[in-house]
C-alpha cells in the first residue's frame, strides 16, 4: 500500500488545492457574462405593480395591473424554442420589458416574437421581463457592467437621464426614414426626445383621473352620475362623503396619498389646474413656488388638516385597495385602478365614476404618463433593434399590447381601432383626459425634482413649513441644478 | 557541554540550512492553505474596497470619470440629507441594538429554564428572523397604516389615542425600530441561549453554596461569562444596524420628510436614482470608516475573557 510521509502529503495537497483555485479563477475571469444571469429576475406569475411595490419612476401606473385577462383569441402559434442556437448571420436583440403582466408576456413570447422572427429570419428577439420595482437598479448595474440590453423600457421622465448619461442611441435618421412619428400622440412624442434627439418610441399612455364610488355618493345624497367639476365642489363633496368615528376614518371623502411617488403624482395635477407648473417653459427657472403653486399646496393642506377628508397614509399604493373596499369615496386613480376594480370586485365596476374633463381651478389638467422603449448605447445592432421597435409600434400591435396591459395606445391610428376603450365607458372617459395632460419637464434634474417634491408636500401637510416656505425651499434646492 | 561549545552548537543549528528550510516550509505550507481564502477575499473584498475608495475621489456617472479630489467629501459634509441620514442611522443603532440585546437576553434567560413547551416558544420567537424582510416590512406597513391599520384599531379599542406612525416624521423612525426589534430579537435570543448553555452548571452551584442570590449569580457569573457572546452580538449588530436599508426602502422610502433615511439609503439614491457613483462611493467609504471605528471600540470595551475554575 502506498504510504506518504506527512511532508509529502502536505506538499501534494497544497499542489492540488493551488491548481484548483488557479483554474477556477482563470475560468471565472474568462467566462462571458450572461446578461440574463446579471441579476435579472424573470417573474412568470407576478403582475407588475404589486401592492406597495416601490416604483422608481413617475411613469409607472400607480396601481396593480390585474394578473389575468382573457388571452388573445388568435390562432396559437408554436412557442419559439428558448434555447435555439442563433444561426450564422443571425442577430439577437435583447429587450428588457418592464411594462408587462401575464397576458402581455404570453402575447409577446407566443405571438409577437414568433411572428416577427418569421418575417425577419435574421433577427432573433429575446424579451426579458423585469419588474419596475427594481428596474432602475438593474438597468444601472447592467450599464455599469457593459451588459445593457439592446432595447430597454423607459419611464416618462427618463429621456434626459438616458441622453445625458449616454445610455441611449439617437435614432433621428432612422425615424425620419420610417416617417410615422406624426401618428403618435404629442404627449407621447414629448417623452422620447431630448434637445432634438430621439432615442426610442412610445409604447403606452397612462392617465390619472378622479374616480368615485357612486354608491357612496348616493349614501351622501350626491348625484352619483356627476363628479365634482372644480375645487370648490371637490371640497364640498369630500366633506359630505367623509365619515369619521372620532379620529378614525370609516370613509375618507377624498383620499390623498402621502407617501412615495404617489404623493407628488397626485398633487401635480392640482398645481397644473391652478395654472402653475414645476418649471417655466424653457426649463430654466423653477416656478412651482409662485402663487398658483402655493394655492395648490394650500388647498391640499386645508383638505387634509381643516376639512380632514383623508387620513395621513404611509402606504404608497394604499389607494386602490381601500377604494375597492369602500373606505375611500373619491381618489385620483389611473386605468390600472379601474382594471383592479374590474378584476377584484367586478360587481363594483358599474358603481365607479370617472371624471372627465378633469378637475379645474384655472384650467382642467390631468397627469399623463407615457412610457417608451429606447435603443441603448450598448447595442451593436441599432438597425435591427429599431426594426423590432417599429414592428412593436405598428398600430395593430400597439392596440393589442395596450389592451392587454390596460393602458392607452400611443398612436392616433391605433386609438381609433381600440374597441376595448370604446366598449368600456369608464376607460373611454379616462382616455379623454389624455388631451388635458401637460408635458413633464424633461431635464436631467427631474430625478431630483421628483425625489424632493414629496418631502416638500409632506412638510406643508404636517405643518412643519407653510406651503410657501416648503415650495421656496424646494425651488432653492432645484434651481442650481437647471 | 561548555558555554562556548553550547553557543557554537546553537549558532550552528540556527545557521543550518536544513533547519531554516524546514521552518520556512512550514510557514509556506500554512500560507498555501490560507491561499484559497485569501484569493477570494482579495478578489471579492479587498479589490472592491480599494475601487470604492478610489471612486469616492471621482465624479463618475457610468459614462465619464473625472478626478475631483475631496470635493465629494466636502459636499457630503454640507449635504443636509446625508447629515440627517447619519443622525437617523445612529438613532436606529442606539435604539435597535439595546432593544434586541436586552430583550434577546431576557428571552434567553427565560427560555433557558426548564419550562413546558420552551421548544415551541423558542421556535415562535425565532420565526420572524427567518421570514423575509420584504414580507415582514409589507405586512407591518399595513399594520402601521394610520387610517385603517391594525395597530390604530387596537389602540382605539383600548381607548388610547391613534398615532400616525409611519406618516408622522417624529414617529416614523421609532416605528421602524419597533418592527426591526420584533424581527431580529429571536436572533439575539438564540445566540445568548447558546452562550448560556456553555456556562457550567457547577459554577452556579458553587455560587449558591456560597450564598449568592439570583441577582448576584446573574451579575457575577452569567454576565461575565457571556462576555464573548455579548461581544459577538454587539459587534455584528452594530455592523448590521449601520447597514439598515431594506425596511426603510420598503416601508418609508426614507420619508416622511427624510425622517427615516439612512446612510445606505442615501447611498442607494446617489447610485441608482442620480447615477452619481462617485458620490455614492463617498457615502460607502464614510460608512466603512464609521463601522470600523465602532467595531474596534467594541473590541476594546469587551476584550478579555473571564474564567471561573
Amino acid at each position: 500500500m502506498f504510504r506518504a510521509t506527512r511532508r509529502e502529503f502536505l506538499r501534494a495537497a497544497s499542489l492540488i488545492a493551488g491548481t484548483s483555485i488557479a483554474t477556477s479563477v482563470m475560468a471565472a475571469c474568462g467566462a462571458t457574462p450572461s446578461p440574463a444571469a446579471a441579476a435579472i429576475t424573470q417573474q412568470p406569475s407576478t403582475p407588475v405593480q404589486a401592492a406597495a411595490t416601490p416604483v422608481p419612476t413617475s411613469a409607472a401606473p400607480a396601481t396593480q395591473v390585474p394578473a389575468t385577462q382573457a388571452l388573445p383569441t388568435e390562432t396559437p402559434v408554436p412557442v419559439p424554442t428558448a434555447t435555439a442556437v442563433p444561426q450564422a448571420g443571425q442577430v439577437t436583440i435583447e429587450w428588457w420589458v418592464a411594462e408587462w403582466n401575464d397576458p402581455v408576456r404570453d402575447w409577446l413570447q407566443k405571438d409577437f416574437v414568433s411572428g416577427f422572427e418569421k418575417d425577419n429570419p435574421t433577427i432573433k428577439v429575446d424579451p426579458v421581463f423585469v419588474d419596475w420595482g427594481d428596474y432602475l437598479t438593474k438597468l444601472t448595474t447592467a450599464f455599469a457592467g457593459g451588459t445593457a440590453p439592446d432595447l430597454s423600457a423607459g419611464g416618462s421622465s427618463m429621456v434626459a437621464t438616458v441622453a445625458t448619461k449616454n445610455q441611449g442611441t439617437a435614432i433621428n435618421d432612422l425615424i425620419e426614414e420610417w416617417g410615422q412619428l406624426d401618428d403618435f400622440h404629442p404627449m407621447a412624442q414629448a417623452v422620447i426626445q431630448y434637445k432634438g434627439k430621439i432615442y426610442g418610441l412610445p409604447t403606452d399612455i397612462g392617465v390619472e383621473s378622479l374616480v368615485w364610488r357612486k354608491d357612496l355618493f348616493e349614501k351622501a345624497n350626491l348625484d352619483p352620475e356627476k363628479g365634482p367639476a372644480d375645487w370648490v365642489q371637490l371640497q364640498d363633496y369630500a366633506v359630505k362623503l367623509t365619515e369619521r368615528d372620532g379620529d378614525a376614518f370609516k370613509v375618507a371623502g377624498f383620499y390623498m396619498p402621502m407617501a412615495g411617488y404617489a404623493t407628488w403624482h397626485a398633487w401635480v395635477a392640482f398645481l397644473w389646474q391652478a395654472g402653475g407648473d414645476i418649471l417655466n417653459e424653457d426649463r430654466t427657472k423653477v416656478i412651482i413656488n409662485e402663487q398658483p403653486g402655493v394655492d395648490a399646496l394650500q388647498f391640499y393642506v386645508d383638505l387634509m388638516t381643516k376639512d380632514k377628508v383623508s387620513p395621513l397614509s404611509a402606504t404608497e399604493q394604499a389607494g386602490p385597495p381601500v377604494f375597492t373596499t369602500g373606505m375611500v369615496a373619491m381618489m385620483i386613480g389611473d386605468q390600472g385602478t379601474l382594471a383592479s376594480v374590474k378584476e377584484f370586485a367586478p360587481d363594483l365596476y358599474s358603481k365607479v365614476g370617472v371624471l372627465t374633463p378633469p378637475l379645474k381651478k384655472v384650467r382642467s389638467a390631468a397627469v399623463v404618463f407615457p412610457d417608451w422603449v429606447f435603443v441603448t448605447s450598448q447595442t451593436k445592432h441599432v438597425r435591427e433593434a429599431f426594426q423590432v421597435l417599429t414592428t412593436f409600434a405598428a398600430p395593430e400591435n400597439n392596440v393589442k399590447f395596450n389592451e392587454l396591459y390596460s393602458t392607452f395606445p400611443t398612436r392616433k391610428s391605433a386609438t381609433a381601432k381600440a374597441t376595448y376603450i370604446s366598449d368600456d365607458p369608464l376607460l373611454a372617459a379616462s382616455g379623454k383626459n389624455i388631451d388635458y395632460g401637460l408635458p413633464w419637464p424633461q431635464v436631467p434634474a427631474f430625478s431630483k425634482i421628483r425625489e424632493e417634491l414629496t418631502p416638500a408636500i409632506q412638510q406643508a401637510v404636517t405643518g412643519q413649513k407653510t406651503p410657501k416656505q416648503a415650495l421656496d425651499d424646494f425651488a432653492n434646492e432645484i434651481q442650481p441644478l437647471l | 557541554m561548555s558555554k562556548t561549545a553550547a553557543d557554537a552548537a546553537i549558532h550552528k543549528s540556527q545557521s543550518h540550512p536544513t533547519w531554516l528550510t524546514w521552518n520556512r516550509r512550514r510557514v509556506l505550507v500554512a500560507y498555501l492553505f490560507q491561499a484559497p481564502a485569501m484569493v477570494l477575499l482579495t478578489i471579492f473584498l479587498l479589490l472592491p474596497l480599494i475601487s470604492v475608495i478610489f471612486l469616492s475621489f471621482t465624479s463618475y456617472d457610468l459614462s465619464t470619470m473625472r478626478w475631483v479630489g475631496l470635493a465629494n467629501y466636502v459636499h457630503a459634509l454640507h449635504d443636509e440629507q446625508f447629515l440627517k441620514s447619519i443622525h437617523n442611522t445612529a438613532y436606529y443603532a442606539l435604539t435597535n441594538i439595546p432593544g434586541q440585546v436586552l430583550l434577546g437576553l431576557g428571552l434567553a434567560l427565560i427560555l433557558n429554564e426548564r419550562l413546558k413547551a420552551r421548544g415551541f416558544f423558542r421556535m415562535m420567537y425565532y420565526f420572524p428572523v427567518v421570514t423575509s424582510m420584504v414580507v415582514v416590512a409589507m405586512v407591518w406597513l399595513w399594520i402601521y397604516e394610520p387610517g385603517w391599520g391594525l395597530l390604530n384599531v387596537l389602540l382605539k379599542a383600548l381607548h388610547l389615542g391613534r398615532q400616525n406612525w409611519l406618516a408622522d416624521p417624529k414617529m416614523a423612525m421609532p416605528a421602524v425600530v419597533i418592527m426591526s426589534v420584533w424581527k431580529g430579537l429571536g436572533n439575539a435570543m438564540i445566540l445568548f441561549l447558546a452562550g448560556l448553555q456553555g456556562i457550567p452548571e457547577e459554577v452556579y452551584e458553587a455560587a449558591k453554596m456560597d450564598g449568592a442570590n439570583r441577582w448576584h449569580r446573574f451579575t457575577d457569573i452569567t454576565l461575565p461569562l457571556l462576555r464573548p457572546t455579548t461581544l459577538f452580538i454587539f459587534a455584528m449588530y452594530c455592523i448590521w444596524a449601520f447597514q439598515v436599508f431594506d425596511q426603510v426602502y420598503i416601508m418609508t422610502k426614507g420619508g416622511p420628510v427624510w425622517s427615516t433615511t439612512t446612510m445606505v439609503h442615501q447611498m442607494y439614491r446617489a447610485a441608482f436614482l442620480y447615477v452619481d457613483m462617485g458620490y455614492a462611493a463617498t457615502f460607502a467609504t464614510i460608512l466603512f470608516i464609521l463601522v470600523l471605528v465602532i467595531t474596534l471600540l467594541n473590541l476594546m470595551v469587551f476584550r478579555g475573557e473571564v474564567e471561573y475554575s
